[in-house]
Protein backbone atom coordinates (compact mmCIF):
# COMPACT_ATOMS: atom_id res chain seq x y z
CA UNK A 1 0.00 0.00 0.00
CA UNK A 2 2.74 2.45 0.98
CA UNK A 3 4.82 1.53 -2.01
CA UNK A 4 1.85 2.20 -4.22
CA UNK A 5 1.34 5.54 -2.53
CA UNK A 6 4.95 6.61 -2.97
CA UNK A 7 5.02 5.52 -6.57
CA UNK A 8 1.92 7.47 -7.46
CA UNK A 9 3.20 10.46 -5.50
CA UNK A 10 6.18 10.81 -7.75
CA UNK A 11 5.42 13.15 -10.64
CA UNK A 12 7.37 11.05 -13.09
CA UNK A 13 5.56 7.78 -12.31
CA UNK A 14 2.23 9.55 -12.15
CA UNK A 15 2.84 11.24 -15.47
CA UNK A 16 3.68 8.00 -17.22
CA UNK A 17 0.82 6.00 -15.69
CA UNK A 18 -1.89 8.65 -15.97
CA UNK A 19 -1.16 8.96 -19.66
CA UNK A 20 -2.50 5.43 -20.10
CA UNK A 21 -5.72 6.29 -18.27
CA UNK A 22 -6.54 9.23 -20.53
CA UNK A 23 -7.99 7.30 -23.50
CA UNK A 24 -10.32 5.32 -21.22
CA UNK A 25 -11.62 8.44 -19.53
CA UNK A 26 -12.01 10.19 -22.86
CA UNK A 27 -13.85 7.18 -24.26
CA UNK A 28 -16.18 6.99 -21.26
CA UNK A 29 -16.94 10.69 -21.47
CA UNK A 30 -17.45 10.81 -25.22
CA UNK A 31 -19.67 7.75 -25.08
CA UNK A 32 -21.87 8.66 -22.12
CA UNK A 33 -22.36 12.42 -22.40
CA UNK A 34 -23.62 12.47 -26.03
CA UNK A 35 -25.78 9.41 -25.28
CA UNK A 36 -27.22 11.02 -22.18
CA UNK A 37 -27.80 14.38 -23.90
CA UNK A 38 -29.48 12.97 -27.02
CA UNK A 39 -31.50 10.41 -25.09
CA UNK A 40 -32.51 12.86 -22.39
CA UNK A 41 -33.26 15.82 -24.60
CA UNK A 42 -34.96 14.05 -27.51
CA UNK A 43 -36.27 10.65 -26.49
CA UNK A 44 -37.08 10.66 -22.80
CA UNK A 45 -40.80 11.20 -22.18
CA UNK A 46 -42.00 14.67 -21.25
CA UNK A 47 -42.92 15.26 -17.63
CA UNK A 48 -46.65 15.29 -16.95
CA UNK A 49 -46.38 18.46 -14.87
CA UNK A 50 -43.35 20.32 -16.13
CA UNK A 51 -43.62 19.48 -19.81
CA UNK A 52 -40.38 19.75 -21.69
CA UNK A 53 -38.69 22.28 -19.48
CA UNK A 54 -37.73 19.56 -16.99
CA UNK A 55 -35.14 18.39 -19.53
CA UNK A 56 -32.60 20.90 -18.25
CA UNK A 57 -32.37 18.46 -15.35
CA UNK A 58 -30.07 16.35 -17.53
CA UNK A 59 -27.46 19.10 -17.30
CA UNK A 60 -28.37 20.62 -13.96
CA UNK A 61 -28.45 17.55 -11.73
CA UNK A 62 -25.10 16.09 -12.87
CA UNK A 63 -23.48 19.52 -12.52
CA UNK A 64 -24.87 19.98 -9.02
CA UNK A 65 -23.72 16.52 -7.90
CA UNK A 66 -20.29 17.02 -9.42
CA UNK A 67 -19.95 20.49 -7.87
CA UNK A 68 -20.05 19.14 -4.34
CA UNK A 69 -17.85 16.14 -4.91
CA UNK A 70 -15.27 18.18 -6.82
CA UNK A 71 -14.92 20.38 -3.76
CA UNK A 72 -14.43 17.30 -1.61
CA UNK A 73 -11.81 15.97 -4.02
CA UNK A 74 -10.00 19.31 -4.10
CA UNK A 75 -9.96 19.49 -0.30
CA UNK A 76 -8.79 15.88 -0.06
CA UNK A 77 -5.88 16.74 -2.36
CA UNK A 78 -5.19 19.75 -0.14
CA UNK A 79 -5.15 17.57 2.95
CA UNK A 80 -2.71 15.13 1.35
CA UNK A 81 -0.43 18.00 0.36
CA UNK A 82 -0.52 19.36 3.92
CA UNK A 83 0.16 16.06 5.63
CA UNK A 84 2.69 14.43 3.31
CA UNK A 85 3.96 17.56 1.54
CA UNK A 86 3.45 15.93 -1.84
CA UNK A 87 4.13 18.32 -4.68
CA UNK A 88 1.77 16.34 -6.81
CA UNK A 89 -1.13 16.82 -4.37
CA UNK A 90 -0.56 20.56 -4.39
CA UNK A 91 -0.69 20.57 -8.18
CA UNK A 92 -3.83 18.40 -8.07
CA UNK A 93 -5.56 20.82 -5.72
CA UNK A 94 -4.61 23.81 -7.77
CA UNK A 95 -5.87 22.29 -11.03
CA UNK A 96 -9.12 20.96 -9.54
CA UNK A 97 -10.20 24.36 -8.19
CA UNK A 98 -11.04 26.14 -11.48
CA UNK A 99 -12.89 23.11 -12.88
CA UNK A 100 -14.93 22.81 -9.69
CA UNK A 101 -15.72 26.52 -9.73
CA UNK A 102 -17.00 26.31 -13.31
CA UNK A 103 -19.10 23.25 -12.58
CA UNK A 104 -20.66 25.04 -9.60
CA UNK A 105 -21.34 28.08 -11.78
CA UNK A 106 -22.98 25.84 -14.40
CA UNK A 107 -25.15 24.22 -11.71
CA UNK A 108 -26.27 27.67 -10.55
CA UNK A 109 -26.94 29.01 -14.05
CA UNK A 110 -28.88 25.97 -15.24
CA UNK A 111 -30.75 26.03 -11.95
CA UNK A 112 -31.71 29.65 -12.55
CA UNK A 113 -32.85 28.85 -16.10
CA UNK A 114 -34.93 25.97 -14.78
CA UNK A 115 -36.32 28.16 -12.03
CA UNK A 116 -37.73 30.72 -14.45
CA UNK A 117 -40.42 28.51 -16.04
CA UNK A 118 -41.06 26.54 -12.84
CA UNK A 119 -41.11 29.17 -10.13
CA UNK A 120 -41.52 32.30 -12.25
CA UNK A 121 -38.20 33.74 -11.12
CA UNK A 122 -34.54 33.11 -11.77
CA UNK A 123 -33.44 33.28 -8.19
CA UNK A 124 -34.97 32.66 -4.80
CA UNK A 125 -33.13 32.60 -1.49
CA UNK A 126 -33.90 28.98 -0.97
CA UNK A 127 -31.60 26.98 1.31
CA UNK A 128 -30.19 24.78 -1.44
CA UNK A 129 -29.57 27.64 -3.85
CA UNK A 130 -27.90 29.68 -1.16
CA UNK A 131 -25.59 26.89 -0.04
CA UNK A 132 -24.58 26.21 -3.66
CA UNK A 133 -23.82 29.91 -4.05
CA UNK A 134 -21.66 29.78 -0.93
CA UNK A 135 -19.90 26.72 -2.35
CA UNK A 136 -19.01 28.89 -5.35
CA UNK A 137 -17.60 31.51 -2.97
CA UNK A 138 -15.53 28.82 -1.25
CA UNK A 139 -14.02 27.88 -4.61
CA UNK A 140 -13.47 31.58 -5.34
CA UNK A 141 -11.63 32.01 -2.04
CA UNK A 142 -9.27 29.11 -2.73
CA UNK A 143 -8.64 30.34 -6.27
CA UNK A 144 -8.07 33.94 -5.17
CA UNK A 145 -5.66 32.96 -2.42
CA UNK A 146 -3.76 30.60 -4.71
CA UNK A 147 -3.49 33.30 -7.39
CA UNK A 148 -2.40 35.98 -4.93
CA UNK A 149 0.26 33.79 -3.37
CA UNK A 150 1.96 33.15 -6.68
CA UNK A 151 3.54 29.88 -7.75
CA UNK A 152 5.38 29.26 -4.48
CA UNK A 153 4.85 26.06 -2.54
CA UNK A 154 3.99 27.98 0.65
CA UNK A 155 1.14 29.76 -1.12
CA UNK A 156 -0.17 26.36 -2.10
CA UNK A 157 -0.12 25.22 1.51
CA UNK A 158 -2.04 28.27 2.73
CA UNK A 159 -4.66 27.57 0.06
CA UNK A 160 -4.73 23.93 1.14
CA UNK A 161 -5.47 24.94 4.74
CA UNK A 162 -8.29 27.12 3.44
CA UNK A 163 -9.72 24.26 1.39
CA UNK A 164 -9.58 21.86 4.34
CA UNK A 165 -11.15 24.35 6.77
CA UNK A 166 -13.82 24.90 4.11
CA UNK A 167 -14.49 21.18 3.87
CA UNK A 168 -15.02 20.94 7.64
CA UNK A 169 -17.22 24.02 7.51
CA UNK A 170 -19.30 22.86 4.57
CA UNK A 171 -21.83 20.90 6.68
CA UNK A 172 -22.01 23.75 9.21
CA UNK A 173 -22.73 26.25 6.45
CA UNK A 174 -25.25 23.93 4.90
CA UNK A 175 -27.12 23.30 8.15
CA UNK A 176 -27.11 26.94 9.20
CA UNK A 177 -28.57 27.94 5.85
CA UNK A 178 -31.14 25.15 6.10
CA UNK A 179 -32.26 26.31 9.53
CA UNK A 180 -32.33 29.91 8.40
CA UNK A 181 -34.75 29.05 5.66
CA UNK A 182 -36.87 26.24 6.98
CA UNK A 183 -37.88 27.70 10.30
CA UNK A 184 -38.99 30.99 8.88
CA UNK A 185 -40.62 30.77 5.54
CA UNK A 186 -43.27 28.33 4.49
CA UNK A 187 -41.92 26.00 1.85
CA UNK A 188 -43.60 27.40 -1.21
CA UNK A 189 -41.90 24.95 -3.49
CA UNK A 190 -39.51 22.14 -2.97
CA UNK A 191 -36.68 21.07 -5.17
CA UNK A 192 -36.17 17.93 -3.17
CA UNK A 193 -39.46 16.17 -3.68
CA UNK A 194 -39.70 14.90 -7.18
CA UNK A 195 -42.30 12.50 -8.36
CA UNK A 196 -40.81 9.05 -8.73
CA UNK A 197 -39.32 8.92 -12.17
CA UNK A 198 -39.88 6.11 -14.65
CA UNK A 199 -36.80 4.35 -15.92
CA UNK A 200 -36.90 6.08 -19.33
CA UNK A 201 -36.31 9.32 -17.47
CA UNK A 202 -33.61 8.38 -15.01
CA UNK A 203 -31.51 6.12 -17.23
CA UNK A 204 -30.24 9.05 -19.36
CA UNK A 205 -29.71 10.99 -16.13
CA UNK A 206 -27.55 8.19 -14.77
CA UNK A 207 -25.57 8.16 -18.02
CA UNK A 208 -25.03 11.90 -17.68
CA UNK A 209 -23.93 11.68 -14.04
CA UNK A 210 -21.34 9.00 -14.79
CA UNK A 211 -20.38 10.89 -17.95
CA UNK A 212 -19.66 14.16 -16.15
CA UNK A 213 -17.54 12.34 -13.59
CA UNK A 214 -15.56 10.86 -16.48
CA UNK A 215 -15.30 14.32 -17.98
CA UNK A 216 -14.13 15.81 -14.68
CA UNK A 217 -11.36 13.25 -14.21
CA UNK A 218 -10.36 13.55 -17.86
CA UNK A 219 -10.04 17.35 -17.77
CA UNK A 220 -8.44 17.22 -14.33
CA UNK A 221 -5.78 14.80 -15.55
CA UNK A 222 -5.13 16.90 -18.64
CA UNK A 223 -4.67 20.03 -16.56
CA UNK A 224 -2.64 18.20 -13.94
CA UNK A 225 -0.30 16.79 -16.58
CA UNK A 226 0.15 20.25 -18.04
CA UNK A 227 0.91 21.57 -14.55
CA UNK A 228 3.46 18.79 -14.02
CA UNK A 229 5.10 19.61 -17.35
CA UNK A 230 5.39 23.25 -16.32
CA UNK A 231 6.73 22.55 -12.85
CA UNK A 232 9.16 19.83 -13.87
CA UNK A 233 10.37 21.54 -17.01
CA UNK A 234 13.93 21.49 -15.75
CA UNK A 235 13.97 17.87 -14.67
CA UNK A 236 15.76 15.17 -16.59
CA UNK A 237 12.84 12.89 -17.34
CA UNK A 238 10.75 15.60 -18.94
CA UNK A 239 13.70 16.54 -21.09
CA UNK A 240 14.19 12.98 -22.24
CA UNK A 241 10.54 12.48 -22.89
CA UNK A 242 10.14 15.55 -25.00
CA UNK A 243 13.63 15.95 -26.40
CA UNK A 244 12.39 15.86 -29.98
CA UNK A 245 10.19 18.85 -29.34
CA UNK A 246 12.76 21.03 -27.60
CA UNK B 1 -0.17 35.43 30.07
CA UNK B 2 2.62 37.80 29.14
CA UNK B 3 1.39 37.78 25.58
CA UNK B 4 -2.06 38.77 26.67
CA UNK B 5 -0.63 41.66 28.70
CA UNK B 6 1.42 42.79 25.73
CA UNK B 7 -1.63 42.71 23.49
CA UNK B 8 -3.64 44.75 26.00
CA UNK B 9 -0.84 47.26 26.45
CA UNK B 10 -0.55 47.74 22.70
CA UNK B 11 -4.27 48.24 22.63
CA UNK B 12 -4.28 50.88 25.36
CA UNK B 13 -1.49 52.82 23.70
CA UNK B 14 -3.25 53.10 20.38
CA UNK B 15 -6.79 54.20 21.13
CA UNK B 16 -6.98 55.51 17.54
CA UNK B 17 -7.69 51.98 16.32
CA UNK B 18 -10.60 51.55 18.67
CA UNK B 19 -11.97 54.93 17.69
CA UNK B 20 -11.61 54.06 14.02
CA UNK B 21 -13.74 50.92 14.41
CA UNK B 22 -16.35 52.85 16.37
CA UNK B 23 -16.51 55.67 13.85
CA UNK B 24 -16.79 53.22 10.98
CA UNK B 25 -19.73 51.50 12.66
CA UNK B 26 -21.58 54.70 13.50
CA UNK B 27 -21.03 56.27 10.09
CA UNK B 28 -22.14 53.22 8.12
CA UNK B 29 -25.26 52.83 10.25
CA UNK B 30 -26.01 56.52 9.69
CA UNK B 31 -25.94 55.91 5.94
CA UNK B 32 -28.80 53.43 5.96
CA UNK B 33 -31.63 55.79 6.97
CA UNK B 34 -30.33 58.22 4.38
CA UNK B 35 -30.20 55.58 1.66
CA UNK B 36 -33.37 53.63 2.46
CA UNK B 37 -35.94 55.66 4.34
CA UNK B 38 -36.22 57.50 7.65
CA UNK B 39 -39.44 55.55 8.34
CA UNK B 40 -38.89 53.95 11.80
CA UNK B 41 -41.07 50.91 11.00
CA UNK B 42 -38.93 49.94 8.04
CA UNK B 43 -35.69 50.63 9.90
CA UNK B 44 -36.83 48.57 12.88
CA UNK B 45 -37.40 45.58 10.62
CA UNK B 46 -33.97 45.87 9.05
CA UNK B 47 -32.04 46.92 12.16
CA UNK B 48 -30.78 43.54 13.45
CA UNK B 49 -29.43 42.48 10.08
CA UNK B 50 -27.89 45.86 9.34
CA UNK B 51 -26.03 46.05 12.63
CA UNK B 52 -24.78 42.47 12.21
CA UNK B 53 -23.51 43.23 8.70
CA UNK B 54 -21.81 46.42 9.88
CA UNK B 55 -20.15 44.48 12.70
CA UNK B 56 -18.96 41.86 10.23
CA UNK B 57 -17.46 44.52 7.96
CA UNK B 58 -15.75 46.24 10.89
CA UNK B 59 -14.29 42.91 11.87
CA UNK B 60 -12.88 42.36 8.37
CA UNK B 61 -11.54 45.90 8.24
CA UNK B 62 -9.59 45.44 11.45
CA UNK B 63 -8.29 41.97 10.54
CA UNK B 64 -5.29 43.08 8.48
CA UNK B 65 -4.23 45.55 11.11
CA UNK B 66 -4.17 42.98 13.89
CA UNK B 67 -1.18 41.11 12.47
CA UNK B 68 0.54 43.44 10.05
CA UNK B 69 2.73 45.40 12.44
CA UNK B 70 3.81 42.21 14.22
CA UNK B 71 4.66 40.68 10.87
CA UNK B 72 6.60 43.68 9.64
CA UNK B 73 8.76 44.24 12.71
CA UNK B 74 9.54 40.55 13.10
CA UNK B 75 7.68 39.94 16.38
CA UNK B 76 5.55 37.33 14.68
CA UNK B 77 8.63 35.39 13.69
CA UNK B 78 9.84 35.53 17.29
CA UNK B 79 6.46 34.26 18.47
CA UNK B 80 6.63 31.33 16.06
CA UNK B 81 10.11 30.50 17.33
CA UNK B 82 9.32 31.30 20.97
CA UNK B 83 8.41 29.06 23.89
CA UNK B 84 4.73 29.92 24.13
CA UNK B 85 2.64 27.42 22.16
CA UNK B 86 1.73 28.91 18.82
CA UNK B 87 -1.98 28.14 19.10
CA UNK B 88 -2.03 30.20 22.29
CA UNK B 89 -0.36 33.11 20.47
CA UNK B 90 -3.02 32.87 17.77
CA UNK B 91 -5.80 32.73 20.35
CA UNK B 92 -4.40 35.82 22.06
CA UNK B 93 -4.24 37.60 18.70
CA UNK B 94 -7.92 36.79 18.16
CA UNK B 95 -8.77 38.10 21.61
CA UNK B 96 -6.86 41.28 20.82
CA UNK B 97 -8.73 41.68 17.56
CA UNK B 98 -12.03 41.17 19.34
CA UNK B 99 -11.19 43.68 22.09
CA UNK B 100 -10.07 46.40 19.67
CA UNK B 101 -12.55 46.05 16.86
CA UNK B 102 -15.68 44.34 18.10
CA UNK B 103 -16.18 44.87 21.83
CA UNK B 104 -16.34 48.70 21.50
CA UNK B 105 -18.93 48.31 18.78
CA UNK B 106 -21.01 45.98 20.96
CA UNK B 107 -20.82 48.52 23.78
CA UNK B 108 -22.29 51.26 21.58
CA UNK B 109 -24.92 48.97 20.04
CA UNK B 110 -27.66 50.76 22.03
CA UNK B 111 -26.69 53.95 20.22
CA UNK B 112 -26.77 52.24 16.84
CA UNK B 113 -30.08 50.65 17.79
CA UNK B 114 -31.55 54.04 18.63
CA UNK B 115 -30.48 55.33 15.24
CA UNK B 116 -32.44 52.47 13.68
CA UNK B 117 -35.47 52.77 16.00
CA UNK B 118 -35.05 49.38 17.67
CA UNK B 119 -37.16 48.26 20.59
CA UNK B 120 -35.22 47.69 23.80
CA UNK B 121 -36.06 43.98 23.95
CA UNK B 122 -34.68 43.30 20.47
CA UNK B 123 -31.67 45.39 21.39
CA UNK B 124 -30.86 43.23 24.40
CA UNK B 125 -31.05 40.05 22.33
CA UNK B 126 -29.01 41.69 19.59
CA UNK B 127 -26.29 42.49 22.11
CA UNK B 128 -26.41 38.95 23.46
CA UNK B 129 -26.12 37.50 19.94
CA UNK B 130 -23.22 39.83 19.18
CA UNK B 131 -21.45 38.86 22.38
CA UNK B 132 -21.68 35.16 21.58
CA UNK B 133 -21.27 35.43 17.81
CA UNK B 134 -18.54 38.01 17.25
CA UNK B 135 -15.71 35.97 18.84
CA UNK B 136 -16.28 33.48 16.00
CA UNK B 137 -15.80 36.36 13.54
CA UNK B 138 -12.55 37.33 15.28
CA UNK B 139 -11.18 33.79 15.16
CA UNK B 140 -11.88 33.51 11.44
CA UNK B 141 -10.62 37.02 10.69
CA UNK B 142 -7.26 36.30 12.31
CA UNK B 143 -7.05 33.03 10.36
CA UNK B 144 -7.77 34.89 7.11
CA UNK B 145 -5.35 37.69 7.94
CA UNK B 146 -2.65 35.13 8.62
CA UNK B 147 -3.31 33.54 5.22
CA UNK B 148 -2.98 36.82 3.35
CA UNK B 149 0.01 38.16 5.32
CA UNK B 150 2.62 39.67 3.07
CA UNK B 151 0.51 39.36 -0.06
CA UNK B 152 -0.34 43.09 -0.20
CA UNK B 153 -3.77 42.49 -1.65
CA UNK B 154 -5.80 44.37 0.93
CA UNK B 155 -9.27 43.74 2.17
CA UNK B 156 -11.03 42.47 -0.93
CA UNK B 157 -9.09 39.21 -0.93
CA UNK B 158 -9.85 38.77 2.76
CA UNK B 159 -13.58 39.18 2.11
CA UNK B 160 -13.50 36.64 -0.73
CA UNK B 161 -11.68 34.13 1.42
CA UNK B 162 -13.68 34.59 4.59
CA UNK B 163 -17.22 35.24 3.39
CA UNK B 164 -18.37 31.59 3.38
CA UNK B 165 -17.08 31.06 6.91
CA UNK B 166 -18.79 34.14 8.28
CA UNK B 167 -22.21 32.99 7.05
CA UNK B 168 -23.04 30.59 9.91
CA UNK B 169 -22.42 33.07 12.78
CA UNK B 170 -24.26 35.76 10.81
CA UNK B 171 -27.29 33.55 10.12
CA UNK B 172 -27.50 32.09 13.62
CA UNK B 173 -26.80 35.41 15.33
CA UNK B 174 -29.40 37.41 13.43
CA UNK B 175 -31.99 34.66 13.77
CA UNK B 176 -31.38 34.42 17.49
CA UNK B 177 -31.85 38.17 17.94
CA UNK B 178 -34.85 38.41 15.64
CA UNK B 179 -36.68 35.53 17.32
CA UNK B 180 -36.01 37.27 20.65
CA UNK B 181 -33.78 34.58 22.00
CA UNK B 182 -35.27 31.36 20.77
CA UNK B 183 -32.99 28.84 22.55
CA UNK B 184 -32.55 26.68 19.43
CA UNK B 185 -30.44 29.35 17.75
CA UNK B 186 -28.71 30.31 20.99
CA UNK B 187 -27.47 26.77 21.58
CA UNK B 188 -26.27 26.45 18.01
CA UNK B 189 -24.45 29.78 18.14
CA UNK B 190 -22.81 28.85 21.46
CA UNK B 191 -21.87 25.46 20.03
CA UNK B 192 -20.35 27.14 17.00
CA UNK B 193 -18.32 29.36 19.31
CA UNK B 194 -17.04 26.37 21.31
CA UNK B 195 -16.04 24.40 18.21
CA UNK B 196 -14.34 27.46 16.70
CA UNK B 197 -12.46 28.18 19.92
CA UNK B 198 -11.20 24.63 20.08
CA UNK B 199 -10.12 24.24 16.46
CA UNK B 200 -9.35 27.56 14.77
CA UNK B 201 -6.30 28.61 16.85
CA UNK B 202 -4.61 25.39 15.68
CA UNK B 203 -5.43 26.07 12.03
CA UNK B 204 -4.15 29.64 12.42
CA UNK B 205 -0.96 28.34 14.02
CA UNK B 206 -0.26 26.04 11.08
CA UNK B 207 -0.79 28.95 8.67
CA UNK B 208 1.46 31.16 10.81
CA UNK B 209 4.35 28.73 10.26
CA UNK B 210 3.75 28.94 6.52
CA UNK B 211 3.52 32.74 6.59
CA UNK B 212 6.75 33.16 8.52
CA UNK B 213 8.55 30.68 6.30
CA UNK B 214 7.53 32.62 3.20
Amino acid sequence: MWRWFHEWGSPRYFYARSGRLLPYLAGLTLLLIPTGIVWGLLYAPADYQQGHSYRIMYVHVPAAILAQSSYAMMAAAGMVSLIWRLKLADAAMQTAAPIGAWVTAIALITGALWGKPMWGTYWVWDARLTSTLILLFLFAGVLALRQAAGPSQSGGRAAAVLAVVGLINLPIIKFSVDWWFTLHQPASFSVTEKPAMPIEMWAPLLAMVIGVYGWFFWVWLLRLRQEIREREVRSEWIRQRYQNEF
Amino acid sequence: MGLLKRELRLLLRSPAEVVQSLLFGVLVVALFPLAITPDPDVLRQLSVGLIWVVTLLTSLLAADRSLLSDFEDGSLEQMVLGVAPLWWVCLVKSVGHWLTALLPLIVITPLLGMMLAMTSETMLWLMASLLVGTPVLSLFCVLGAMMTLGLNRGGALLLVILMPFLVPPLVLGTQWAMTLGQPFYGYLLAGLLCVSLMTLPFATASVARIAVGR
